[in-house]
C-alpha cells in the first residue's frame, strides 16, 4: 500500500467517524439510514464499509444500540449517542471546524514571505 | 430465518462471508461485524426475493455482494482492519503453521493430478512423487490401485480458495484477488489424463450405483417393517379383517368400513411410504428442491388418517357391542347299550387339514369355503357334560352371537345353523357350523351341554377332545386325557370305568415324581407336593387359564 494511499485512509477515516456520529445524533438510526445518507453526499458507495465502523464506535462506548423487530426480516439493531458520544462529536465539531478553516487556509494562501 | 438457497449462490456467499471474516481480527469485535453484515445480507435477500420466490439463485448473491462491497473495501474505512490484513498477508508465507489441505491440482496434472496436489502438499516437486508411482505401478498392481483410490477420494481444486488451500497459502481478500486474476500456469493435459479422467468417472458412476443399490435395498426393507408395523398395529387393535387377504374381509366389515379401512390405510402407509421413497431419491440424487409444503401436506394426511382409522376402528367394535343367545333343549334317544358314544362327524366340506383358507382370529378359528351356500365355517363349538335330572339322555344347544343392536345379535344367532346326527348309540356332533352367505362374523359360537342320566355312561372318541370344555368329573382329570374312555354319570359326578385315574396316572405319565407335558391342549406338570409326600399337585395351562389341583395320594 503507498503512502498516498495510507494517508487518504487516515483522512477518510476521521471524516467517516465524523459523519457518522453526526447523522446518528439527529436520533436513533438503522444503519441502512446512515448509509442512505452517506450515499447521497458520495461518503462511501457500499453497506459493508459501515459496519466495521460503527462496531468499533460502540466498543470504544461512543454509541449504543437497541433491538428492534422489524417486519421484514430479522430484528434491527438502531444506534443512538451515549452521553460520551455526545461529548465527543461535540469536542469533534468544535475542532473540527476550526482544523477544516486551518486546512483551507493552509491550501489555498501562498506562503507569507513570497 | 431460513433461505433456500441454490448450490452454486450457496458457495459463493460462504466464500464472500469467509473472505470478510479473514479480513477482521477477533478484537475488531470480528464476530459482531460478521453478524451484523449476515442480518443486513438477510434483509436484502428477503427483498430481492419478495413473496413470490423461494430459492435464492446466484445472480441474487451477486447482487447483496455489490450493496454489500467487496471486503478489500471495507479495509480502507477501517484503518485498523486494513493493517491487519496487510500484516497477515504478508507474513503468511514466513508462518510454518498454515494449514495444507490435500487436493487433486488440475492444473498441472498428468493423469488425474493426484501426484501435484500431493507435491503441494508436502512441499516437493511433483516430479519426485511421480518417479515415486511409477516404480510402485511396475511393482504391482496395488500401485495402480493406490493412485486410482487417491483420485477417487481426493477431491479436485478448483475454486480459488481451494488452490490456495491447496498450496498452503492464507485465504484472505488479497490471495483470493490475485489467484482469480493470474490463475497458475495450465499444463495442457496429456493424453493419458483425458482416458484416465473417462476411466475414473466410469468408476464413480459404478460406485455410485452400488450405493444406490444398497440404499434401495435398504429402503425396501424399512418398506417392509413399516408395513408390518401398521399390520401388527390394526391386529393389536382388533381389526382381524385386515390380518387376512382383503377377499373374506367381507365377512367382517361393511362395504363403508371397508371403504374407510382402505382410506385409513392409504393415508397411514401409502402416502408416507411414497413420501418416504421420495425422500430417499432426494438424497440418493441429491436433488435440491424445497419439499416443505409437501411434508406438512403428508402429516396432516397422517392425521387425518389416524382420526379415519379411529373412528373406523370404533364403529367395527360398535357392530360386537350387543350379545343374544338362544337356547333350546333336544332330546336325545337313550341308547339301546348303556353308553352313549360320542364323536364328531366327518364332513367332507369342511377339512381342516387340506383347506388352505383357514384363519385365526383372537375369537377363534374359521375357515372360508366357496362354491356353496356358506361362505365361511365357525369353528367356535364348546362341550359339556352334566348330570340329567331325569333318566333322559339331552342335549342343550346354546347359541350366542354379538351385533351392533340386539336384533341384529338375534339375527346373527339364528343364522347358525348347527349339525349333529344319532345313529342309535353314537352322537356324531360337528366341531363347526357354516354361516350362511351375507352374514358377518359377529363372534357366533355354540355350546352343547350333553345332560346324562346317573347310571348312564358316555364314551368320548379322541376326536372330541378339541371342543371339550373343562368337563367336570369326579378324578379332577384334564379334557386333553378324556377322550378314549368310557365315563359314568354317578351321584358325585363323571367317574372313569375303564381306566383308573384316581392315581393320577394316564396312559402316557412317566411314573416318577414330576410330569412335564406340552401339546396342542397346553402345558401339563403333574407331580408330588415338594412339602407333603402323600399329596399330588396337577398344573395345567391351557386356553382356558391355569388350573392347579391337590389331591391326596393312595
Amino acid at each position: 500500500m503507498g503512502n498516498l494511499e495510507n494517508t487518504q485512509s487516515q483522512m477518510r477515516k476521521g471524516v467517516l467517524e465524523f459523519c457518522i456520529l453526526s447523522i446518528i445524533s439527529k436520533g436513533e438510526v438503522y444503519p441502512s439510514d446512515i448509509i442512505d445518507e452517506m450515499k447521497e453526499a458520495k461518503l462511501i458507495v457500499v453497506e459493508g464499509t459501515l459496519y466495521p465502523l460503527l462496531t468499533r464506535l460502540k466498543n470504544a462506548g461512543l454509541l449504543s444500540y437497541n433491538w428492534v423487530e422489524s417486519n421484514a426480516g430479522p430484528p434491527r439493531k438502531y444506534y443512538k449517542l451515549t452521553p460520551l458520544g455526545q461529548e465527543h462529536l461535540k469536542e469533534l465539531k468544535k475542532h473540527g471546524m476550526s482544523w477544516l478553516t486551518q486546512l483551507a487556509r493552509l491550501t489555498t494562501t501562498p506562503l507569507k514571505n513570497e | 430465518m431460513v433461505f433456500h438457497i441454490e448450490e452454486l449462490a450457496y458457495d459463493k456467499l460462504k466464500n464472500y462471508l469467509q473472505t470478510i471474516r479473514s479480513h477482521f481480527s477477533v478484537s475488531d469485535g470480528r464476530d459482531e461485524i460478521i453478524e451484523d453484515i449476515e442480518s443486513r445480507i438477510a434483509e436484502i435477500l428477503l427483498q430481492i426475493l419478495g413473496k413470490s420466490r423461494q430459492v435464492v439463485t446466484s445472480e441474487d448473491v451477486d447482487q447483496v455482494m455489490s450493496v454489500m462491497g467487496k471486503p478489500e473495501d471495507f479495509a480502507g474505512a477501517d484503518d485498523a482492519a486494513g493493517s491487519t490484513s496487510q500484516t497477515t498477508g504478508d507474513a503468511a508465507t514466513a508462518e510454518s503453521t498454515i494449514k495444507r489441505r490435500l487436493y487433486r491440482d488440475p492444473d498441472e496434472r498428468v493423469i488425474a493430478g493426484v501426484c501435484s496436489g500431493m507435491g503441494h502438499y508436502f512441499g516437493i516437486d511433483a516430479v519426485w512423487l511421480r518417479i515415486l508411482f511409477i516404480i510402485i505401478f511396475f511393482m504391482g498392481f496395488s500401485g495402480l490401485l493406490i493412485y486410482i483410490v487417491l483420485a477417487i477420494i481426493l477431491p479436485k481444486a478448483i475454486t480459488p480458495t481451494q488452490k490456495l488451500e491447496m498450496r498452503g497459502d492464507p485465504v484472505n481478500i488479497s490471495t483470493i484477488r490475485k489467484e482469480t486474476e493470474s490463475p497458475a500456469v495450465k499444463r495442457e493435459p496429456s493424453g493419458i489424463s483425458n482416458v484416465f479422467d473417462l476411466f475414473l468417472s466410469g468408476i464413480k458412476i459404478i460406485l455410485k450405483g452400488i450405493v444406490y443399490i444398497i440404499t434401495a435395498f435398504f429402503a425396501f426393507i424399512a418398506l417392509i417393517v413399516l408395513f408390518s408395523i401398521g399390520m401388527a398395529i390394526m391386529a393389536m387393535l382388533g381389526v382381524g379383517g385386515l390380518t387376512i387377504p382383503v377377499f373374506i374381509s367381507d365377512q367382517f366389515l361393511s362395504r363403508d368400513q371397508q371403504m374407510w379401512t382402505t382410506v385409513a390405510f392409504i393415508l397411514l402407509f401409502a402416502i408416507p411410504a411414497v413420501w418416504l421413497i421420495i425422500r430417499l431419491v432426494k438424497w440418493m440424487f441429491n436433488i435440491k428442491y424445497n419439499t416443505h409444503r409437501l411434508n406438512v401436506a403428508v402429516g396432516i394426511l397422517f392425521i387425518l388418517g389416524l382420526a379415519v382409522a379411529f373412528f373406523n376402528v370404533y364403529d367395527i367394535a360398535r357392530d360386537f357391542a350387543k350379545d343374544a343367545k338362544i337356547r333350546n333343549t333336544v332330546e336325545v334317544l337313550n341308547p339301546s347299550a348303556q353308553t352313549l358314544s360320542l364323536r364328531i362327524m366327518d364332513d367332507p366340506k369342511y377339512d381342516e387339514e387340506s383347506h388352505s383358507n383357514v384363519f385365526s382370529t383372537r375369537r377363534g378359528n374359521f375357515s372360508v369355503t366357496t362354491g356353496s351356500d356358506f361362505v365361511f365355517n365357525q369353528d367356535n363349538v364348546d362341550f359339556k357334560v352334566e348330570k340329567a335330572p331325569t333318566d333322559q339322555f339331552e342335549l342343550i344347544q346354546v347359541f350366542t352371537a354379538e351385533g351392533r343392536t340386539e336384533k341384529e345379535a338375534m339375527d346373527n344367532v339364528k343364522s347358525i345353523k348347527y349339525n349333529f346326527e344319532q345313529k342309535d348309540s353314537t352322537l356324531m356332533l360337528s366341531d363347526h357350523f357354516p354361516i350362511p352367505k351375507g352374514v358377518k362374523f359377529r363372534n357366533q359360537k355354540v355350546l352343547l351341554i350333553l345332560k346324562v342320566p346317573v347310571g348312564k355312561s358316555i364314551y368320548i372318541d379322541e376326536s372330541m377332545v378339541d371342543i371339550l370344555d373343562d368337563i367336570d368329573n369326579v378324578t379332577n382329570t384334564w379334557d386333553g386325557d378324556m377322550g378314549g374312555h368310557t365315563w359314568k354319570m354317578t351321584d358325585a359326578g363323571l367317574m372313569c370305568t375303564d381306566f383308573d385315574f384316581t392315581t393320577n396316572k394316564t396312559d402316557d405319565v412317566d411314573p416318577d415324581n414330576m410330569d412335564i407335558k406340552i401339546d396342542q391342549h397346553g402345558v401339563r406338570i403333574q407331580g408330588k407336593d415338594a412339602n407333603d409326600k402323600d399329596k399330588n399337585v396337577n398344573i395345567k395351562i391351557d386356553k382356558s387359564g391355569m388350573h392347579v389341583k391337590t389331591e391326596d395320594a393312595k
